[in-house]
């Protein structure tokens, strides 16, 4: 398992080219969802996991892919099943004859980039080993804590549209990733050349990387420092707090959120070359970051859609409705 | 402050968290305020529009208030204290009203307004009002009266009031950029006033003004326009008036013996009215057998002697003596002597004549006390008169030299004081009208030549009581061949004062009076001098007035221009200066920044509502809005730069540095600039609507 930088790959100094490079890396695959791949760096800048919700073959897995292959590194692949288990997931300890004693083998979760298809077709009690791995970034197993490496990232695909013999996660576990990701269709002219590019072999595990895994993390350490004035962090702050205010939602947005929206924002704002962050920056991830996190009121459910998607249309129109009315502090 | 934004608790937070409300009146506009009133008060007083104590009662008014002000804030506190400061300044307007008149009475309310409005006034709106009112009255007082004085008053006022209009703009913050406006404004101001004065013909304001201007140097280039010119006449037996200025001729008039006394006589003048001294005869003349003689002259006890004076030129008509005339006769010729004004003439005019003196004793001679001259003169009220305007202090320095003395003792000590505090000069400045001329000299110019001398000497020993005179006539001259020769410069004043037991005694208080700068004028002196007559002549062309009101307008449009690429090269230049650090002092922000958030306040409020930047809208977002090139508007021309402007202020707010000072005040006049395009554009529109 190695995570060696190939030759071919560029190393580059300035973090925002090196992001955006990343971006571009990833659309050599990924056509026509160019904001959808920004947002899935911009959450991997944040040190967040995504969950990626759209109908099968949209390309979820595809996006996956083609971020580990971008980076170089492995991308473990879980399909989650209803008879999925913790262990299968973490790893677990085995005999070791020579050894006289367990020795810990470690599961798909021990790579930097883990693609969890259907994360809403397990147990809940396999989801919550995902999710403690997620948190924690480490995983316990026979009482002992194995870190997990770093970087780490989890993105987790579900389908909204069948709830038959699906365990939709709790609000509280959705708030474990940053953003939300929901793909929607592409144009004709862009699935055409998808199409034509996979038929002739494009696939994305076969795209050299551009960035090294050791690299990501210093990208990972750029973002922290990039600066967030006391507007920016009143801005995220009202809006997080108007998801709690608003009549129309049962439940909003904790502290967790109002934290990675900040963290966010400092990526977008890092892929936009800036050094700080701007309301634009928090406002455009308002959508992608919080929605998933609220909890609307009944009647503001879209019933006559299935499945959870109804319940994402309505999240999304809150979440947007709070942009247009949260003011922007401009003062220093 | 007017933001949209979605709820109106959203707005309500925004207004709580305004960190820039600057209304509020601190001491950096009180103080200069305070000083603009007082200075106001004083300039009243100057121009005697108030009593002295008048400045008492205002600053005592403005002390009041300010303690007050520092000790409750309560408004209707401060509103009772101005009330009672004002009402204190008000004990004067009966006072006024009676002096001068029912239209004297409004400089005098203002003052008490300003005081009032003082003690009360919380935002700097009111302020404003203040030093409004100050300047108000200054300018009533000198068009009241432009005396010299009024400069003190008036430079206070105006710098109070500059500096205090300086501080009392709300969120105004001293800068580069700020110094510059003020710069500019004031200097398009002055062009436009300058401008104003050479294009409308002056009334009378322009010669009071440069009366109250010129006054203030120490030269009367100026106003001896409006001096009217020294006359040997005046020295003849004529009425001297103490305003008259020039140069007399050197023309040759008469020549008397060498060795006779240095003072010949011409006129004793009795009667002083604040400017002019006038006089009648002292003695009645009659025609003898071969000679006139006059008699009645009181306190002529000298020595007799017999000169004769021959004529030079034909144009002195008075008769010369050296000392009391006695008698005059002229051989083979029919003279005559006619009593004229305070003089005698002889006609006809020009043929030599012997005149018989009793001479005069001077101070320095021992006192004769057997001359039979008695304790006072026979007309001792003719030689005691004042008139009743002599201000007050004059007759005070009189009694205080004369104290413990006697009248010759008196005499020296008022020599020696307008020695030590008068300078000499032909060229001293011109009181004012209704201003009395030796309390000028005396208290103010300090400047003044032999008639002010002697008219302070005779003032002075007669506030003291002892009777003094005014003589005119000849001293000095130059000795030619045993005859001494008298020009028309040499014709001089002098004071005759009565000494008990010896009569009239000379006392020439011009001998050792200090010159104001060595015989010739400074070139500094000259130079100012040349400018006044210049600036005099080219005043008097409207010709010449409009070619400099053209100079002057290309002038300032050449600077303008120069400034203005000065300024972008600057700006071109700077545009990578070091941001500097900020540190956060609490929520101190710093200065600079305000003024940027507020110039873009209120460039956003001068927009059209439909383009200001929504609640909700970044900076980012409104500029992309606003700026497109289809939709700039009147601000298609300002594109760049206002975009420019707009990523200055997001920095400002959201960076980790804020931009450089040079690049805040830049963009603080790009939006100032871009404000007045859009409200004038608006402003087109409007009156455009309106037609159509």
């Amino acid at each position: 398992m190695s995570h060696a930088l190939p030759e071919t790959a560029r190393s580059t100094t300035d973090p925002a080219s090196a992001a955006r490079a990343l971006v571009e890396g990833i659309e050599r695959v990924v056509r026509g969802r160019r904001q959808a791949v920004e947002l899935l760096v911009t959450a991997v800048l944040a040190r967040g996991h995504v969950l990626i919700e759209d109908v099968p073959g949209s390309g979820k897995t595809t996006m996956a892919t083609a971020f580990a292959a971008s980076l170089g590194a492995d991308c473990a692949r879980v399909q989650a099943t209803a008879d999925l288990l913790p262990a299968d997931v973490t790893g677990s300890g085995m005999w070791d004859p020579a050894a006289e004693g367990f020795r810990f083998v470690p599961g798909p979760l021990f790579a930097p980039v883990v693609l969890v298809d259907e994360l809403n077709r397990t147990s809940p009690r396999t989801q919550s080993a995902f999710l403690e791995a997620m948190e924690e970034r480490a995983v316990t197993v026979d009482g002992v804590r194995h870190r997990l490496p770093d970087p780490f990232v989890l993105v987790a695909t579900q389908n909204p549209v069948e709830q038959h013999g699906t365990y939709p996660l709790p609000e509280g576990q959705l708030d474990r990733f940053a953003v939300r990701l929901v793909l929607g269709p592409i144009g004709e002219d862009v699935e055409r050349q998808v199409l034509r590019e996979q038929l002739a072999g494009n696939r994305p595990e076969a795209l050299s990387p551009v960035l090294a895994l050791s690299d990501l993390i210093g990208l990972q350490r750029a973002t922290t420092q990039v600066h967030v004035a006391e507007a920016t962090l009143d801005l995220a702050l009202r809006l997080t707090r108007a998801t709690r205010t608003d009549p129309r939602i049962v439940s909003g947005a904790g502290t967790r959120a109002a934290l990675t929206l900040v963290r966010c924002a400092q990526a977008r704002a890092l892929l936009g070359g800036r050094d700080h962050v701007l309301p634009e920056d928090v406002q455009a991830l308002v959508v992608p970051v919080l929605a998933h996190r609220l909890v609307p009121a009944e009647e503001h459910r879209f019933a006559d859609s299935p499945g959870t998607a109804s319940r994402t249309l309505a999240q999304e129109r809150l979440a947007a409705g709070l942009v247009a009315g949260t003011a922007v502090p401009i003062h220093r | 402050m007017s933001r949209r934004s979605g709820t109106s608790i959203e707005a309500a937070s925004i207004e709580a968290a305004d960190p820039y409300v600057t209304h509020g009146a601190g001491r950096a506009v009180l103080v200069p305020a305070a000083l603009a009133v007082l200075g106001a008060a004083w300039g009243l007083v100057v121009t005697g529009g108030l009593p002295a104590g008048g400045v008492a009662t205002t600053a005592a008014g403005l002390g009041l208030a300010a303690l007050v002000r520092g000790a409750t804030s309560s408004r209707s506190a401060r509103a009772w204290t101005g009330v009672l400061a004002a009402g204190a300044g008000a004990v004067w307007l009966p006072g006024v009203v009676s002096g001068s008149g029912v239209f004297a009475l409004w400089p005098v309310l203002a003052l008490c307004l300003a005081v009032r409005q003082f003690a009360s006034a919380r935002s700097l709106r009111e302020v404003r009002l203040v030093l409004g009112l100050s300047v108000l009255v200054v300018l009533a007082a000198a068009g009241v009266s432009p005396v010299a004085a009024l400069v003190g008053p008036l430079v206070v006022v105006w710098s109070a009031v500059l500096v205090g209009f300086a501080g009392a703009v709300p969120h105004r913050v001293g800068g580069a950029a700020q110094r510059v406006r003020t710069l500019r404004a004031v200097a398009a101001a002055g062009t436009a006033g300058v401008l104003l004065f050479l294009l409308v013909p002056a009334g009378g304001g322009a010669s009071l003004a440069g009366g109250a201007l010129g006054r203030a140097t120490a030269s009367g280039a100026e106003e001896r326009a409006s001096a009217a010119p020294r006359s040997g006449a005046a020295y003849a037996g004529g009425d001297l008036d103490l305003s008259s200025r020039g140069e007399l001729p050197q023309t040759e008039l008469v020549s008397v013996p060498a060795d006779s006394p240095g003072w010949w006589r011409s006129a004793v003048l009795d009667t002083y009215d604040g400017r002019t001294w006038t006089g009648g005869p002292v003695a009645s003349w009659s025609s003898g057998s071969s000679q006139w003689s006059a008699a009645g002259e009181d306190g002529a006890t000298g020595p007799q002697r017999v000169d004769v004076v021959e004529p030079v030129s034909g144009d002195y008509p008075a008769l010369l003596s050296a000392g009391a005339p006695g008698a005059v006769s002229s051989p083979g010729v029919d003279l005559r002597v006619v009593p004229s004004g305070a003089a005698a003439w002889l006609g006809p005019v020009g043929v030599p004549y012997t005149v018989t003196s009793s001479e005069t004793p001077t101070l320095g001679s021992s006192v004769d006390s057997g001359s039979g001259a008695g304790a006072a003169p026979v007309e001792e009220e003719r030689w005691l008169q004042l008139p009743s305007s002599l201000p007050q202090r004059v007759r005070d320095l009189g009694v205080r030299l004369a104290v413990g003395r006697g009248p010759v003792a008196t005499a020296r000590a008022v020599n020696e004081h307008l020695h030590a505090s008068a300078r000499y000069s032909l060229d001293a400045p011109v009181p004012a009208a209704g201003e009395d001329a030796v309390d000028a000299f005396l208290f103010e110019d300090r400047i003044g030549f032999c008639e002010h001398f002697a008219s302070a000497e005779v003032v002075l020993l007669r506030s003291a009581g002892i009777p003094a005179r005014l003589v005119t006539g000849f001293a000095g001259g130059t000795d030619a061949g045993g005859r001494r020769v008298f020009r028309g410069a040499d014709a001089h004043a002098w004071v005759e004062v009565w000494v008990p037991g010896q009569g009239w005694t000379t006392s020439d208080p011009t001998a050792g009076a200090q010159l104001v700068a060595g015989d010739r004028p400074s070139w500094a002196a000259r130079a100012w001098s040349w400018v006044q007559r210049t600036v005099t002549e080219v005043l008097a062309s409207a010709v010449a007035r409009t070619v400099l009101a053209v100079v002057l307008v290309g002038v300032a449009v050449g600077a303008w221009v120069l400034l203005r690429a000065g300024a972008r090269r600057r700006r071109s230049r700077t545009g990578v200066a070091d941001a500097v650090v900020v540190r956060r002092r609490g929520d101190g922000v710093s200065p600079s920044v305000l003024a940027l958030l507020v110039a873009w306040e209120r460039f956003d409020a001068a927009l059209p509502p439909e383009r200001r930047r929504g609640g909700a809208e970044g900076l980012s977002a409104w500029r992309a809005r606003l700026l497109t090139p289809a939709g700039a508007g009147p601000l298609a021309a300002r594109r760049e730069e206002l975009g420019a402007a707009l990523a200055v202020v997001e920095r400002a707010c959201f960076a980790r540095r804020v931009p450089s000072r040079a690049e805040l005040e830049g963009a603080v006049a790009t939006l100032e600039r871009a404000s007045s395009t859009v409200l004038a554009a608006a402003r087109v529109a409007g009156s455009a609507g309106a037609r159509g």
